[in-house]
């Protein structure tokens, strides 16, 4: 019988005590023996010696114990003792605070059971063991604590980032991260990351496998297309997060830079656009300025040979001169709208812009190129005298992009530009048409896109409309295409200058 | 003196292919003018020149079609470009046949200088 078998192992009860007593050493319990009759309690060695008391001069009274607990639990406590002694509970358990001499807090979980009854069956004595669990007990509150700052630190961070555990599930994560993934309202710590986003799984599982075995890794642009085909760009990077030297999860942070990149590509497609039009328009101008150089070097010639002659001849002096004086003002004319031309936007203030000297302008810089290559250019200038409030060195960059288009247009059909400049309600209008074939209904809607471009490739790059407008919007204009007109048409608005803005002619 | 040759002056401003003509002409030589491609090459098909000098961008037919056209008829007229733009490298306008290309603007002396050099002698 195991009974009997037990009861014969049993130690001699001088050694059982004696191997009780290291066990409770060891385990940092004491014994107390309470005396419901007059609340009296023996607390022994142990349990003096745990709370810092002299076990000569601890008195026994229920007081003793009773006065020490925290204020916060001990009506917890004595409802649970009351529980187990009117016999709601087989046992009594309670885990709380209990003040040591040095003042500290110390946690206790108390066990006990009622040890004697009287005759008529009532609880006379309650005996049990208190185990001091002060250090696990802080320990675990300071680790929940930490990990709850974490967690908050984490949620507030403002940018993308989360913690994985080694099996990938979420520890905790940015709000932003949240919001990103779309994981508002949704389970997601201790889940699999990886599940919760299917799409992004086939990217990144590779790096947080990498990253649980120590390599750290990231980009800072990669290109990651929505299904849907869309450009999207993120920033991303993976590390290990290690915990005393242990791998013990992936911090990961990724960020969508879509926004960022399109606009740093605008720009640098806006610089090698206008590198590539500034080369196009040196070309251009040097060839405007050429040719009347070239002129008048040759009449410069020609009227040095006619003055050394004796007798020259008055007709040929004056027709050279006429020819001289020609070539100087064309030439003049292109220097002086460059002059307007080079002004930095950024610095050229709004200001009061005669119409009529924009068109010269735009006439000195493009006419003999128009002319050259039998492409006609008709300016008409209706706005009254009135000027424009805008950047001069823009006005005439949108000017000239708008000609450069309907001029690229015109030579593939009837070669004729347009530029008509009238008024509309306060606003400038500079209407530019072309007799090119016109624009496929299907381009139409593309029209300003940035980089759209009806153009083979290397022939521009489509920002030259996009710019366009958003120069014209930023000054209070807009550029639209007039659909139905008979041509190509497009109409940039420039606002007036105010106080020559509708001029009303007097009766 | 240098030898009288026959030329074909070729550009789209008047004023300057008046200036040219009268240069070349006080320079001893025959200079007729024409303003495009178009208008040169009918001269051409007509006239025997021992030189053309033609601009690179001119209307109804520029300067490298007008070379191209003129090589077709295996007319091997020495054939010097003038350009004002850079849009046309040497390498290219000399594949088409051009003999010489200048820059405008082209200095008096020097451009009297490269008729001499490049003009057909004298069939005389």
């Amino acid at each position: 019988m195991p009974r009997s078998k037990d009861f014969r192992d049993l130690p001699s009860p001088p050694e059982l005590i004696e191997r009780l007593s290291r066990a409770l050493d060891g385990a940092r319990m004491g014994i107390w023996d309470w005396d419901l009759r007059d609340d009296s309690v023996r607390f022994d060695r142990r349990w003096c010696e745990q709370l810092g008391l002299d076990p000569a001069s601890t008195p026994n009274r229920l007081e003793t114990w009773s006065s020490r607990v925290h204020p916060d639990d001990l009506p917890h406590v004595l409802a649970a003792v009351r529980d187990h002694i009117e016999g709601r509970t087989s046992d009594y358990e309670h885990v709380y605070r209990i003040r040591h001499a040095d003042g500290e807090w110390h946690h206790f979980l108390d066990r006990g059971r009622v040890s004697e009854r009287d005759a008529a069956g009532q609880p006379v004595r309650v005996t049990g063991i208190d185990l001091d669990i002060t250090r696990g007990e802080v320990h675990l509150q300071a680790r929940l604590q930490q990990e709850q700052v974490l967690r908050e630190f984490i949620a507030l961070v403002p940018t993308p980032v989360a913690l994985l555990d080694t099996q990938l599930r979420y520890v905790a994560a940015s709000d932003v991260w949240v919001k990103a993934l779309d994981l508002e309202g949704r389970e997601y710590l201790g889940h699999d990351a990886l599940a919760l986003r299917p799409q992004a799984a086939p990217v990144f599982r590779d790096a947080l496998h990498r990253a649980l075995s120590g390599a750290s890794l990231g980009s800072e642009e990669q290109r990651i297309d929505r299904p849907d085909g869309r450009e999207r760009w993120m920033a991303w990077s993976v590390r290990p997060w290690r915990r005393e030297g242990a791998i013990t999860g992936v911090v990961m942070a990724a960020e969508d830079v879509t926004a960022r990149v399109l606009r740093r590509r605008e720009r640098e497609e806006e610089i090698a656009a206008s590198v590539g039009a500034l080369a196009l328009f040196a070309g251009g101008v040097s060839h405007e300025i050429n040719t009347p150089l070239q002129a008048l070097s040759v009449a410069g010639d020609l009227l040095e040979r006619e003055l050394a002659h004796p007798e020259p001849d008055r007709m040929q002096l004056r027709e050279l001169t006429a020819n001289v004086i020609e070539m100087t003002e064309r030439a003049s004319a292109i220097t002086r709208a460059l002059r307007m031309l080079a002004r930095d936007a950024r610095f050229d203030p709004e200001e009061s812009v005669d119409v009529a000297a924009v068109l010269e302008h735009v006439e000195a810089l493009h006419r003999t190129r128009f002319e050259s290559s039998s492409v006609a250019l008709l300016l008409i200038n209706e706005t009254n005298s009135t000027h424009a409030r805008a950047h001069p060195s823009e006005l005439l960059r949108m000017l000239m992009s708008l000609l450069e288009n309907a001029f690229e247009a015109a030579q593939q059909r009837d070669r004729w530009v347009r530029l008509h400049a009238l008024l509309e309600d306060g606003m400038i209008v500079f209407r530019v048409e072309d007799g090119g074939p016109g624009l496929a209904p299907e381009h139409v809607a593309q029209l300003g896109h940035p980089f759209f471009t009806t153009k083979p490739p290397g022939h521009g790059s489509g920002l030259g409309l996009h710019l366009v407008r958003t120069i014209a919007e930023r000054s209070g204009g807009s550029l639209t295409f007039v659909a139905g007109a008979p041509n190509t048409m497009f109409e940039l608005r420039v606002p007036a200058h105010e106080p020559a803005c509708a001029p009303e002619r007097a009766p | 003196m240098t030898a009288r040759r026959r030329i074909l002056v070729v550009d789209d401003e008047p004023i300057l292919v008046r200036l040219l003509v009268r240069m070349l002409g006080t320079a001893g030589h025959d200079v007729v003018g024409a303003r495009d491609g178009h208008e040169a090459l009918e001269l051409a098909s007509k006239d025997r020149f021992d030189l053309i000098i033609s601009d690179v961008r001119m209307p109804v037919m520029d300067g490298p079609s007008f070379l191209a056209a003129l090589r077709t008829r295996h007319t091997e007229t020495p054939f010097i470009f003038l350009t004002g733009y850079g849009d046309h490298t040497d390498v290219e306008l000399k594949r088409l046949g051009a003999t010489a290309v200048y820059g405008k603007p082209i200095a008096p002396q020097e451009l009297k200088a490269a008729v001499d050099a490049h003009a057909r002698a004298a069939a005389t």
